[in-house]
């Protein structure tokens, strides 16, 4: 063992010994508690799904309008932008006008450039309401304004932009989704299409708007939200006029109106967190605007501060199947406000979306074949926050089922990296599974490889100092791995290599033999890898022991040298199982060599047999049932079966060895 | 040191690593996942087994009683009952006994378990300490039992190697009821007996 891998190995251990263990809990429980794990994070994959289709489309949509056909650089910037919103509720369609002053990045400006879906009523103006000659490319919905006067550096232009019509609330597969619904009972929309936004030629220049402001004219009564702040309400004719402002720039805008009830509670640097919530649907609405602070009083405890006023958390309608994450104003299905809260882990959507207030909106990426970057460490982010809420052996059976899942749904062939351009092409599953699964295990991986503390140094920094408020540099995979290597002082190149750049994973096999010494008791483990690819990964592995007498578990770490472990630890107390990689800090399988041991006792006995036996007849991905066992499924064919019984009974009474 | 005491003294210690090393390989016999239990006298005939109880049962109880003995075999069997135990959906349990002198070779199912269609599952073995036997519901994971004293969980069937006599207890900290929602019941007593063996 080489002294860093030493130095590591010991680090992990001494951080281990100072993490306080969750309290004892015995197996049987945690076993229960895993049958409920893989019927929630089914349900969760359901309404992740949508988002995750949606983060898709809307990173492709990103990059084919970089890299859209004969485009030319857009040298303007937008200094402003400002929308009245109108709807007609009963015909379902919007009256929208869009004010935008633009300022010229370079000398003898004529046209500006824009991204916007054209409804069926469509001008564009000057500031005195003079018509301008204008173009639409329908190939890749880019405005073309002929500017009145040629714009110098520095010049600044009025465009007024009017767009009325049907929405088209259907999701669009080839240029992204507008997630809308135009009815009586609500407004709402976010990833705002209609709403004209400056045609981008880079990252950096899809970032560069101004603010955006918006007035939403709505039936007298109804309360409005927005990702801009709340200023004051005004009469219109019938109408109420709501007027909000902001102070940031926005490349994904939401609105919604309704009747909602709201519910506040402040974040500790007393911004408002707000739910709003149809009538009739309150119950448990003051529980989430407190968690929603909650959440954004979390992460700026390890992250960085939130740059916005405000988060508001508003209930749209079930059809939405997810939620979605613009800056300062979260939109959810309209269940996802409405359940109990003691619902495990009913508010990891909530943690997700607002987590995306840093890994997306505060921190924003320069990369558009990494969408892990936003979703990825979201998602860890969101999971992280379920620690501080449940008994940690639950939150790592989120890591464990989502691996399955990746398993499940991910054939080795269909595989793509979490960097590369494949993985905006692939199957929307695989994208989910990398991107969101393995993108939140590889930041897991991080954490367990550094330490928590030099893990949260990096990613304290990463998020501070690319917050918008702090640069305009956007944030990249290189600045990330930087970020973290200037941390903690190690390599991670290779780290980086394996698991970002390459597909694959290690798969472990294990073998622990327990011996009565004249002193206590000898636990020998024995850890080799055969994954097919010729990757060997050095990452250390856990290592837990459950001993008769003891309420909490030893703990160790292990670094593989030439990629296995071959460690002897010594006990006075006897030894009563052994798991490796309990926590599920790794991405991989972990196979046990003694078939049968359901409950890595090292022993197959009549506790394993009852196992079996409940989880007769129990599949994987079985949504009418759930009685399946990774554990018990020892031929791995996704299904318990009279095989895994006759496999389990051909092993009974035996005791886990190592043979040389 | 003379010659003649350094040979004794050499004996002393090459006797002395003989019988570690025949200590060795008992060890290593005991340590055999050894299921039939009959190697160690296949000339032994017994002439009786008999098997007493270590208690009267209560309710909340699970103990063992003999269903039947056969000397003439060299086998006996145990039926395994339980009584007004709520929520039983597998019984798992681990013996004791002296190796030397009998093994458990296997578990059958009784009705105790029966119910809802469920299929009973039953296994028994040997282990170095005495044995391990597992009977379980199969096949509905959502409905456990309560024991009636008057139906069996499940019979034990034993083969005897040697005559004596030998406590059969259970292992109270590792044996367990499971309810079919993986919660522990609570056993007031796990009742052996004692083994007689001529």
């Amino acid at each position: 063992m080489n002294k860093l891998k030493f130095f590591l190995s010991l680090a992990l251990l001494l951080a281990w010994t100072a993490t306080a263990w969750a309290a004892p809990v015995a197996f049987e429980r945690q076993m229960a508690a895993k049958v409920q794990a893989q019927k929630q994070a089914a349900m969760l994959i359901d309404a992740m799904r949508t988002e995750a289709s949606a983060s898709q489309m809307r990173h492709q949509r990103i990059v084919r309008m970089l890299d859209r056909a004969g485009k030319a650089i857009n040298p303007i910037e937008v200094v402003e932008t400002h929308v009245l919103f109108d709807a007609d509720e009963a015909a379902g369609t919007i009256d929208t006008v869009t004010t935008l002053t633009i300022r010229a990045t370079e000398d003898g400006v004529n046209t500006a450039e824009f991204s916007v879906l054209k409804l069926a009523s469509f001008s564009v103006t000057d500031g005195a309401a003079n018509p301008l000659n204008w173009d639409f490319d329908d190939t890749y919905l880019v405005l073309s304004v002929d500017l009145p006067v040629t714009l110098n550096t520095g010049d600044e232009q009025t465009l007024i932009i009017g767009n009325a019509g049907d929405p088209g609330c259907d999701p669009d597969p080839f240029w992204g989704m507008t997630f809308c619904a135009v009815t009586s009972d609500i407004v709402f929309f976010t990833g705002v299409d209609w709403m004209p936004m400056k045609a981008a030629y880079s990252y950096e220049d899809l970032y560069s708007g101004g603010p955006i402001d918006i007035d939403i004219r709505t039936p007298a009564g109804m309360t409005a939200v927005t990702t801009a702040d709340y200023v004051d309400t005004t009469a219109v004719g019938d109408q109420d006029e709501h007027h909000f402002v902001s102070g940031f720039d926005a490349t994904y805008f939401g609105m919604a109106y309704a009747d909602y009830a709201t519910f506040s509670h402040d974040t500790l640097t007393g911004k408002p967190t707000t739910t709003y919530v149809h009538q009739g649907t309150t119950e448990y609405a003051q529980h989430w605007a407190k968690i929603g602070a909650d959440i954004v009083d979390y992460y700026e405890s390890i992250y960085s501060p939130y740059i916005y006023n405000k988060q508001d958390m508003i209930q749209t309608i079930e059809e939405l199947g997810g939620g979605v994450g613009p800056q300062s104003a979260t939109f959810y299905y309209a269940s996802a406000l409405n359940t109990d809260p003691a619902y495990w882990p009913a508010e990891s959507i909530f943690s997700h979306e607002i987590g995306h207030s840093w890994f997306g909106n505060m921190v924003r990426m320069g990369d558009g074949s990494s969408p892990w970057l936003n979703e990825g460490l979201t998602e860890y982010s969101s999971r992280r926050y379920g620690y501080t809420l449940w008994d940690e052996y639950l939150q790592n059976y989120l890591y464990e089922i989502y691996f399955r899942y990746f398993q499940e749904f991910v054939p080795p062939d269909d595989e793509v990296a979490m960097t590369g351009n494949g993985i905006l092409y692939a199957d929307s599953m695989v994208y989910q599974a990398i991107t969101y699964w393995k993108g939140a295990h590889f930041m897991r991986m991080l954490q367990w490889l550094l330490g928590d503390d030099k893990f949260l140094s990096g990613m304290s920094t990463y998020a501070h100092d690319f917050s918008s408020d702090q640069t305009d540099e956007l944030a990249t995979v290189i600045a990330l791995q930087e970020t973290f290597e200037d941390a903690s002082g190690a390599d991670l190149q290779e780290f980086f290599n394996q698991w970002v750049y390459q597909t694959g994973y290690p798969v472990y096999r294990w073998a622990a033999q327990f011996d009565e010494k004249s002193d206590g008791y000898a636990v020998r483990v024995r850890i080799t890898q055969e994954q097919e690819s010729a990757n060997v990964y050095d990452l250390p592995l856990q290592v837990t022991v459950f001993l008769a007498d003891q309420d909490e578990p030893a703990q160790f770490a292990f670094t593989p040298v030439d990629g296995v472990v071959d460690e002897t630890m010594t006990f006075t107390d006897e030894p009563r199982g052994l798991r490796v990689d309990d926590s599920w800090w790794i991405w991989g399988e972990k196979n046990n060599s003694l078939i049968g041991d359901v409950n890595y006792s090292n022993e197959v006995d009549g506790v394993d047999l009852i196992y079996v036996s409940w989880a007769q007849g129990g599949m994987n991905l079985d949504n009418e049932h759930w009685n399946y066992f990774h554990e018990a499924d020892f031929n791995d064919d996704g299904q318990i079966d009279e095989t895994d019984y006759q496999m389990l009974a051909a092993h009974f009474t035996e005791k886990g060895k190592i043979d040389e | 040191m003379n010659k003649r005491l350094l040979y004794i003294l050499t004996l002393i210690v090459a006797v002395g690593f003989a019988l570690a090393l025949g200590g060795c390989n008992k060890s290593d016999d005991d340590d055999d996942n050894d299921n039939n239990g009959d190697d160690d006298n296949d000339d032994f005939t017994a002439t009786s087994i008999s098997f007493t109880p270590a208690g009267e049962a209560q309710a909340g109880d699970i103990w063992l009683e003999l269903a039947e003995s056969a000397p003439a075999k060299n086998t006996f069997t145990l039926n395994v009952r339980g009584n007004a135990i709520a929520e039983t959906y597998g019984v798992a349990g681990r013996l004791l006994f002296d190796r030397e002198l009998t093994s458990l070779d296997s578990a059958e199912p009784g009705d105790a378990l029966a119910g809802n269609d469920a299929q009973i599952k039953a296994l028994g073995g040997s282990n170095d300490q005495g044995g391990v036997f597992g009977i379980s519901r199969s096949g509905d994971y959502t409905h456990s039992v309560t024991l009636d004293a008057a139906k069996i969980i499940g019979t034990l069937q034993f083969t005897v190697s040697a005559a004596g006599t030998t406590d059969i207890t259970f292992n109270e900290e590792r044996s367990t009821i499971l309810n079919h929602d993986f919660e522990l019941a609570e056993v007031s007593n796990w009742l052996g007996g004692t083994l007689v063996v001529e």
